[in-house]
């Protein structure tokens, strides 16, 4: 795990961290952090704030973790607050390279609750395309999210392909790159006019390990069938000693 | 001459002495069997890909107290195979009337931590537990 702090001004358009995501198991993608399947453990963590456009906005201060493997990025967005709103959301607007300026952003990942906090904390993950600012909806929804709000915290989950994806209105997060991601917060499903709170992060996709790992499980394999052959024919002589171990008394004695 | 023919004094020994050989090959065998068993659990929890993440953690929970007890495990066994097999030849040499020689404690020590090669910490506790092994017996030998 990576991170660099490249910007500490508190501009909107700058991008604050830049996340070098480790590989890891895949978590399930249901708004819970199943500690006993280690989810998320190899993820990059981090607190950042999601700011407003008022200068005095003490923003929300959220926990972002963000993990990767072969075929996905995962993030996940974790707050509390006092009163969720029942159309929060949270967007993950994604850029089609390291540049952050409004424009840049063409992709957006969202899920938004209908009824959160008064019914059965209801929501819809939504894929959309952007074009100078404004969304457009998917005719394929390419990922996967899922929330789940616990006392006054709120865990948000996104899944997003990387590498793989034929949708030509996503992003295609390709390895080796670095992008510009947008966490937005949001109170009520309109889109772009009800983003509220905000900060970009860069985010490497990085490379799959290389098969290192793997020759190495193979060597440790041969090594273990080696030894452990040894281990049973030793095993196997001694017994054989033991059993004409009489003639040897005998022999002994005489 | 005398009027009764007195028995061999030799002979009289070996007689004295077949019950303990028999007890002595008896528990040879026995610790045999015993590090055997332990040999082979010790072949899967240690030896094998299936269980390289440790069975328990697997194949009931992935939780740091079950990683303890699987790790545990792995080490009991190979200690256990030790130690039988430490008692096992340590009797088959007193058969055959021979001490047991360094080397081949030093060669059972190898025997032993050679299957802790797919983890370190399982290295660690084992090495701690053979010479607490081999100071217990070294303790309880006969002077």
């Amino acid at each position: 795990m990576f991170i660099t702090v490249i910007f500490l001004i508190s501009s909107s358009n700058a991008a604050i961290i830049d996340f070098e995501p480790d590989y890891g198991y895949a978590p399930d993608i249901d708004g819970e952090i199943d500690r006993s399947k280690k989810e998320w453990e190899n993820a990059s963590k981090e607190v950042i704030n999601l700011l407003g456009s008022s200068p005095t906005d003490k923003g929300i201060p959220i926990k972002l973790w963000v993990m990767q493997n072969g075929s996905n990025l995962y993030i996940s967005v974790q707050f509390d607050l006092e009163n969720h709103q029942p159309q929060e959301f949270i967007a993950i607007l994604i850029s089609n390279s390291e540049a952050t300026s409004n424009e840049s952003f063409v992709d957006a990942k969202i899920l938004q609750f209908t009824d959160l906090g008064i019914g059965r904390d209801n929501y819809n993950y939504f894929d959309y395309y952007m074009v100078n600012e404004k969304l457009f909806r998917d005719t394929e929804f390419n990922g996967e999210a899922a929330a789940k709000l616990d006392d006054n915290e709120i865990i948000y989950e996104f899944r997003i392909p990387v590498n793989n994806s034929d949708d030509d209105n996503d992003v295609f997060l390709d390895f080796g790159e670095t992008y510009a991601f947008k966490i937005v917060y949001g109170e009520f499903a309109e889109y772009p006019a009800s983003f509220k709170k905000s900060n970009i992060v860069l985010i490497d996709i990085e490379y799959p390990p290389k098969e290192k790992e793997n020759e190495w499980i193979l060597i440790h394999n041969i090594l273990c069938v080696i030894i452990f052959s040894g281990l049973g024919g030793l095993f196997a002589f001694y017994t054989y000693k033991i059993i004409f171990i009489k003639k040897k008394i005998r022999r002994v004695k005489e | 001459m005398p009027k009764f023919k007195k028995e061999p004094k030799k002979k009289t020994k070996s007689k004295k002495n077949l019950p303990r050989d028999k007890l002595i090959l008896k528990s040879v065998k026995i610790s045999a069997i015993l590090a055997g068993i332990f040999l082979v659990l010790s072949l899967f929890f240690n030896g094998t890909e299936w269980f390289f993440e440790g069975i328990i953690i697997k194949y009931i929970k992935r939780e740091i107290y079950w990683e303890i007890l699987d790790n545990t495990i792995k080490v009991g066994v190979i200690l256990l195979a030790f130690f039988f097999m430490m008692i096992s030849l340590g009797n088959y040499k007193e058969l055959t009337g021979k001490p047991v020689k360094l080397k081949e404690i030093l060669f059972l020590l190898g025997l032993s931590l050679i299957q802790t090669i797919r983890s370190l910490i399982v290295f660690i506790f084992t090495l701690i537990g053979l010479f607490a092994i081999l100071f217990y017996l070294y303790l309880i030998q006969e002077s």
